[in-house]
């Protein structure tokens, strides 16, 4: 019965504070510690937060999160994405709506590096807006396509969410996730660049002619060599073994900082405030993370997993129906939160309903929840993916949002063909034999 | 009366199942008026996390062992030592002799012992090198949990103590970041190690008990005629882990077996001769541990 | 008092910044050591996630000084103007303050008081120290965030700064 009460007070309590616009970590904490008020006494509740901000946080792959971000960032100011624009320009280039193509694969190939999706729709829509408008594409398509596209860096690797995931879920292999990742991360730029062509298609938009020798194409394939190395460098470290997921993310920071020296396009100054940037974000990104620890703990201490399962399991025992409620039910909750503090929360509710109850791999899941929160990114109400794309693409979400409904419809039968098929996300981990 | 019981184990792990069989056994014999909560899997958090929870009065008991428990109580040092017990048999006999002094020393620690489990004997394994003497060890890394006697007693036997968490060790092993670990053959099976390891020498450097506290607010809470039934179950509790483990492990070496681990019995002497200096200074340091160490040591005479 | 804030906050951000450094160092320091001098250290993991915890809670704290740093969901609220807004900012304000005060003050101190005569896994650090943090980061969150609800409800008052 307290479970219920719990539930009770939890729920109305985080939407009110959600809504009222206080800091979401602020309405995490506070409408957690008022439902345990139910079950445990004012002191101990008090003790008990202030350990879970500590020991929240008190893990050596927390690390991986500031360093990936660390990583990003440098390469976001170190000119590294317009390398990799040229380059994608070059592949789809004679697609119709060309620019929309190479928008996709750009921030397929930064996305890679930075596995942030804000980082990447902030540095490829930003750089290819201009462009596109240029070439007579309306604003607000360009905006969506990248916007469509800006998430495929949380699924393929190397990814912040993806660590994330492994960490809350006590420890599924970083190896095995970003290997996971890696097809369903595909899928879904592929989707995006065959919804692109029909929409390109019906409005006539150009393809690029190429009028470059082979010796300048081999010459923008040269320039974008170093970039694509890091892929090289820090997933074949960590697939490898040279190094662990932490120690690769550091190692990111440590390339992509000799590469903004080589192609000398990061000051000292510009260096300086990237760092006290990203020191700062990082502080609100894990504060929120040791917050959220804070209710995962008081979920678990009020036994409230196991009702969730219980009712889920009430609703229906048939498996393809309950991941199909699984799925929507986080859709929805996508559309209001981001995929950080979901990840947080739903990972102790619903892993064990679906490795324990349904025997699903922990990597499978994994993946089909990022993909899942992915979608979440770019949706509004809340969307930081949407937001910075809109910003970027100097237009407005209203006008987004008509040609962003057939990419989520698309994007929804990518997730169910993840979810249903599990080999997808499954055959490159067995490859390497996790 | 509700408690609740956490263990950092997961649920299919031997103390989580005997500890639910204990939940039941309880409610049944109090007629309902005790129940126990078993929180399995670590969802309340890591051990010391816990123990703090349980000084604090959030949690009534905790499955921990005694790297944690030296924190807050000195005399569980003692348990740390290498090759403190001679086999499984000396372990029970010396248990039983020293467990009471054990667990109801220092009440103002805000917990008592309840019960012990054992957590079978840490060996050596390897992904190439056959370990048959500390001379082997030299220049290897092998994986230690975070813990600082461990780490030292593991250097004492001549390999680098290479400290990686749990989660990550596999791909350590495999990808050669560590030659090795350390620990019972479970975990071969329950870290899918086996895939890796080929060598598990017998040489047993650790025996260290599993501990089951329960806070002393909440014992003065149960009367007499529960207290009692609480040190019965508890009996129980330590008989049927030994069971679960004791087929757990014959499994474990059966199944890495099949899967090309080759295990070893080794001569113990030369490790033990390397570790003497650790008895040395926990008598110079800590004499209520020490005089504890004397205790298991006679008892297994 | 602004001077002193301007100093405090600058102070606090450069100590981050260090902080970030210090960990990218030690992290690359720690694969080197394996490899180079094949002898990984003992007390690279410990340092960096005690490091990372004082960064995230000096970090947080700072970002309460400023509008809208910590995330947050401002769709509804920014619907209003005037005094529902400053009800609005009010109750933010007050949230900010009643979680600080119980959950990092008052549980940070008995935190640091349960941590008295426990010491750290691999450097022996006294954990009392190291826990100091968390009542310290609830003091300067206070702190920082009273200062920036000042500025705030000043600002919409006089419709200024995008208000
Ligand atoms: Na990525
Ligand atoms: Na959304």
């Amino acid at each position: 019965m307290d479970t219920n009460l719990v539930i009770m007070i939890l729920l109305p309590l985080f939407l009110v504070f959600m809504f009222s616009g206080i800091p979401i970590a602020i309405g995490i904490g506070l409408s957690s510690l008022a439902a345990i008020l139910v079950i445990l006494p004012f002191d101990m509740v008090a003790f008990q937060g202030a350990q879970k901000m500590f020991g929240g946080i008190n893990s050596f792959g927390m690390l991986a999160v500031p360093f990936f971000m660390l990583a990003g960032n440098i390469m976001n100011h170190g000119g590294i994405a317009r390398k990799l624009i040229d380059l994608a320009l070059m592949f789809g280039g004679r697609m119709p709506g060309a620019l929309a193509h190479a928008n996709v694969m750009g921030n397929m190939l930064f996305g890679t590096l930075s596995g942030s999706g804000m980082a990447c729709t902030a540095a490829i829509g930003g750089t290819m807006a201009p462009i596109q408008k240029e070439k007579g594409y309306n604003p607000a398509f360009s905006a969506a396509i990248n916007i469509a596209s800006g998430p495929v860096g949380m699924l393929i690797p190397p990814s912040g969410l993806l660590i994330l995931f492994s960490i809350v879920s006590g420890g599924v292999s970083v190896a095995g996730l970003f290997m996971g990742g890696w097809i369903p991360g595909i899928l879904w730029g592929v989707a995006v660049m065959i919804v692109a062509y029909f929409m390109a298609k019906k409005h006539n938009l150009p393809t690029e002619k190429s009028d470059r020798t082979f010796g300048q194409k081999l010459k923008v394939f040269w320039d974008a060599v170093p970039a694509l190395m890091l892929i090289v460098i820090v997933m074949g470290g960590i697939v490898g073994g040279v190094f662990t997921a932490t120690e690769g993310a550091a190692v990111a920071v440590v390339y992509s900082l000799l590469l903004s020296f080589y192609y000398r396009t990061i000051s000292g100054k510009m260096l300086l405030k990237t760092l006290s940037d990203t020191a700062l974000t990082t502080g609100v990104i894990l504060f929120l993370v040791a917050v959220s620890s804070l209710m995962s703990w008081i979920m678990a201490y009020a036994q409230i997993p196991q009702m969730i399962g219980e009712t889920l399991l009430q609703l229906t025992d048939n498996r393809i129906v309950l991941l199909l409620i699984i799925n929507i039910s986080l859709l929805i909750l996508g559309t209001f939160m981001d995929a950080t503090p979901a990840i947080l929360i739903f990972t102790p509710i619903l892993m064990p309903i679906c490795t324990g109850m349904f025997g699903m791999d922990p990597i499978h899941f994994g993946v089909m929840m990022i993909f899942n929160l992915g979608i979440g990114n770019i949706t509004p109400p809340v969307g930081c993916v949407l937001f910075v794309g809109a910003a970027v693409g100097d237009t407005k979400i209203e006008k987004i949002i008509p040609f962003l409904l057939p990419v989520f419809a698309v994007l929804f039968g990518v997730l169910l063909l993840v979810t249903y098929v599990p080999s997808l996300t499954l055959f490159l981990p067995r490859l390497i034999g996790l | 009366l509700t408690l609740k019981v956490s263990d950092s184990h997961n649920n299919n792990h031997s103390t989580v199942v005997a500890l639910n069989e204990f939940s039941s056994a309880i409610e049944e014999r109090t007629g309902g008026d005790v129940e126990v909560q078993v929180f399995g899997a670590g969802v309340l958090g890591t051990e010391s996390e816990m123990i703090n929870q349980l000084r604090m009065g959030i949690l009534d008991m905790v499955r921990t062992a005694p790297t944690d428990l030296e924190k807050f109580n000195p005399v569980y040092s003692a348990f740390l030592l290498p090759y403190l017990f001679k086999d499984a048999a000396g372990v029970e006999k010396a248990m039983n002799a020293v467990k009471d002094d054990v667990f109801h020393s220092h009440p103002d620690s805000g917990f008592m012992g309840l019960a012990w489990n054992t957590a079978g004997a840490r060996s050596f394994y390897t992904v190439d090198k056959e370990i048959n003497s500390p001379a082997d060890l030299e220049g290897l890394k092998i994986r230690v949990p975070n813990s600082r006697s461990m780490t030292q007693a593991v250097e004492m036997l001549g390999a680098t103590a290479t400290p990686v968490p749990w989660g990550e060790v596999y791909t350590a092993l495999q990808q050669g970041i560590v030659d090795g670990a350390e620990g019972s053959p479970t975990s071969l099976i329950d870290g899918k190690f086996v895939e890796v390891i080929r060598h598990f020498s017998f040489d047993r450097h650790f025996t260290i008990p599993d501990v089951l506290i329960i806070s002393t607010k909440t014992w003065d809470k149960l009367n007499d005629e529960q207290k009692a039934i609480f040190k019965e179950e508890a009996e129980n509790y330590t008989k049927r882990v030994a069971v679960l483990e004791e087929e757990k492990v014959a499994k474990a070496i059966e199944q890495s077996k099949e899967q090309g681990v080759t295990f070893k019995d080794v001569d113990l002497d030369p490790f033990k001769a390397r570790v003497m200096p650790l008895y040395d200074e926990l008598r110079a340091n800590n004499e209520e541990a020490a005089e504890i160490v004397s205790r298991i040591e006679a008892a297994q005479e | 008092m602004v001077k002193f804030r301007n100093y405090l906050e600058k102070a606090v951000l450069s100590l981050i910044t260090v902080f970030l450094v210090l960990l990218v160092v030690m992290a690359s320091w720690q694969v080197f050591a394996r490899y180079i001098l094949n002898a990984p250290p003992q007390f690279t993991d410990e340092a960096m996630r005690f490091t990372m915890i004082w960064l995230v809670y000096l970090g947080a704290a700072l970002a309460f000084g400023i509008t809208d740093r910590h995330m947050s969901l401002g769709l509804f609220k920014d619907m209003f103007k005037g005094r529902t807004r400053i009800m609005f900012e009010v109750f933010s304000f007050a949230c900010v303050l009643v979680f600080c005060l119980i959950v990092m003050i008052k549980g940070g101190i008995a935190l640091v008081l349960i941590g008295e005569g426990q010491y750290s896994d691999s450097m022996n650090l006294p954990m009392n120290w190291v826990y100091m943090i968390i009542p310290f980061s609830g003091f300067l969150s206070v702190l920082l965030k009273t200062q920036n609800f000042v500025e705030v409800v000043k600002d919409i008052r006089s419709g200024s700064n995008g208000y």
